[in-house]
């Protein structure tokens, strides 16, 4: 996502027309992000449009030495964590059992794709961290950098959560390929 | 190099991170090593199907949705820099006010502490029904805001504990029994939290009464409260009456029936159709200006208590039109589900509502009439 400087620039000074512009640019990649970070479409909805809302009032707050696109998945992710935060189980990220969990016959599994339900289930079952920074590397396209950035994270956590959650990811899945519980 | 150093490699080229030199690393003992190999083959795939995650976009568009709410913002920051003083006296329209109070609201405690609050809210609840119905004024105004919110929270206490019994309750309870739930804890908290107060019964008492109430009136004001959220054609189709009448069985609720699809819309025709002859007499009712018991209208709009304002339910949304001016002061959001369940609070101050969604759940609402903003209610 590219939106035009001088878009932002009359946005902030005061062109009502410009921010509802901005504010269809970006709808979709805010929506996007709520949408895997909650795995709920309402709550989804609920969530992008009160961080549109927020973007609409603050994008005077903006500085330009942030890119615009970190800034408003920063807010997003900052509503979707705190504002619908629930007390559901996640896994828990403990590196020993990762590392060469298990022996696998690599070309049995290689053969038949994951169902996407079960990749949805268990992005979901991340922390909600490791999940964000999922969400920003695979749905926004972002780097390390990046998403450091819209996370306010230290680079070496991103990395981190991000290998972590890969992991995870296929521990998750491999249980559910061999018919494990799941949800 | 070791299996675990080449993991960080095998993720970080996943990424694009490597240098060729570390490329050259990761590639030589993936040559040698086929566990590696295998884990590599893996996190690849794991990768590549991430990055084909469906590209999902909103049903409608987001922004159409908020511009209601955008223009009232617009409108309020543009009073404000026009009429400072205005803003200054009515500290309502201030929008950081409303903002703070929005993020003060949204942070409900956990349902165990809110019993903590049902005492306090018994105290405040008498002084509004006490309160004069003459006296006016910013500092009561506010008061008896800050008052009605303590009640509020206390009638949200009260209803999650119901909502706890509810699966224990049983199955006897009829499918529409639990859709009033939220509307007789709203009319009759006050009143038996008062006999509550008298016996010495506290806490738990209110708790009691509540459910108790709803025992002995749930039945009987099931097919009542259904009607208002019947369009005004309730004999219609079946998918017409299915989306106000029935209540759409909701994950988190189990006592609710398990009719679904057409034979609950069907149904829902059929109950509709001998309730339609007595709406009409209820509509003359009410014109003759007699009040419904409750105040609860059996119309298709909801007078408030207080008389000010009329709300009505549309296909996406609420709307609230002032008595006097016949202006709309508010409109909601549009949000995708059928509107319905609307109860006032006693005070008139909140306007709950329900949104019945396409997958099934349900939402509930209120709205603060004193700065006209909405928020989620729990369930």
């Amino acid at each position: 996502m590219v939106v035009e400087p001088g878009l932002i620039k009359a946005a902030q000074s005061g062109d009502r027309e410009a921010l509802i512009t901005l504010l269809r640019e970006i709808e979709t990649h805010v929506y996007r992000t709520a949408y895997y970070i909650l795995n709920n479409e309402q709550d989804a909805m609920d969530a992008s449009q009160e961080a549109l809302i927020r973007i609409y009032t603050k994008i005077g707050s903006y500085e330009e030495k942030a890119q615009f696109k970190t800034w408003i998945q920063r807010i997003v992710t900052n509503i979707c964590i705190d504002k619908f935060r629930r007390n559901k189980p996640t896994v828990s990220i403990d590196e020993h059992e990762m590392v060469f969990h298990e022996k696998q016959n690599v070309e049995e599994e290689v053969l038949s794709a994951y169902a996407l339900q079960d990749i949805r289930s268990a992005i979901d079952k991340l922390p909600e961290h490791h999940r964000t920074v999922v969400v920003l590397r695979y749905l926004q396209d972002f780097s390390y950098n990046e998403i450091a950035d819209s996370l306010d994270l230290p680079l070496n956590t991103v990395k981190s959560y991000l290998f972590r959650a890969r992991q995870q990811l296929q521990t998750l899945l491999h249980d559910y390929q061999k018919g494990g519980v799941r949800g | 190099m070791n299996c675990q150093e080449v993991m960080e490699l095998m993720h970080r080229q996943l990424d694009g991170d490597l240098s060729e030199e570390e490329l050259a690393v990761l590639m030589s003992h993936i040559n040698q090593c086929p566990e590696c190999e295998a884990t590599f083959e893996r996190l690849k795939r794991l990768s590549a199907e991430l990055a084909n995650l469906p590209k999902v976009t909103p049903k409608y568009s987001l922004v159409d949705a908020i511009m209601p709410e955008l223009e009232k913002i617009e409108l309020l920051s543009k009073q404000e820099a026009e009429a400072p003083n205005i803003a200054a006296l009515s500290p309502n329209d201030d929008p950081s006010v409303t903002t703070r109070r929005l993020q003060r609201k949204r942070r409900w405690p956990s349902w165990s502490a809110t019993f903590s609050v049902v005492a306090a809210g018994i105290v405040a609840g008498f002084f509004i029904l006490n309160a004069p119905s003459g006296f006016d004024g910013d500092a009561a105004n506010q008061a008896a805001e800050s008052s009605a919110d303590i009640v509020q929270r206390s009638l949200v206490g009260a209803h999650d504990a119901q909502m706890m019994k509810t699966p224990s309750a049983g199955a006897g309870e009829e499918a529409g029994g639990d859709i009033p739930l939220e509307s007789i804890d709203v009319r009759s908290f006050s009143p038996d939290l008062k006999n509550d107060l008298s016996d010495g019964g506290g806490t738990a008492g209110g708790d009691k009464s509540v459910s108790s109430n709803t025992a002995k009136t749930g039945e009987k004001e099931s097919a009542s409260a259904e009607e208002p959220a019947t369009a005004p054609n309730p004999t219609g189709a079946p998918g017409a009456g299915a989306l106000g009448v029935v209540e759409t069985p909701a994950a988190d609720e189990p006592a609710v029936g398990s009719a679904t699809g057409n034979e609950s819309g069907s149904a829902a025709g059929e109950e509709a159709a001998p309730a339609s002859g007595g709406e009409v007499e209820t509509q003359d009712q009410f014109d003759s200006g007699t009040q419904p018991p409750y105040g609860i209208a059996k119309t298709s709009e909801f007078p408030s208590p207080d008389g000010r304002y009329v709300a009505r339910a549309e296909e996406f949304a609420i709307v609230i039109v002032s008595e006097e001016s016949g202006e709309t002061v508010m409109e909601t959001p549009r949000k995708n589900g059928q509107h319905g369940q609307l109860v006032w609070s006693e005070d008139g101050t909140e306007l709950f509502y329900e949104v019945h969604l396409d997958q099934g759940a349900t939402e509930k609402y209120v709205i603060q009439t004193s700065n006209w903003t909405e928020r989620k209610a729990p369930h």
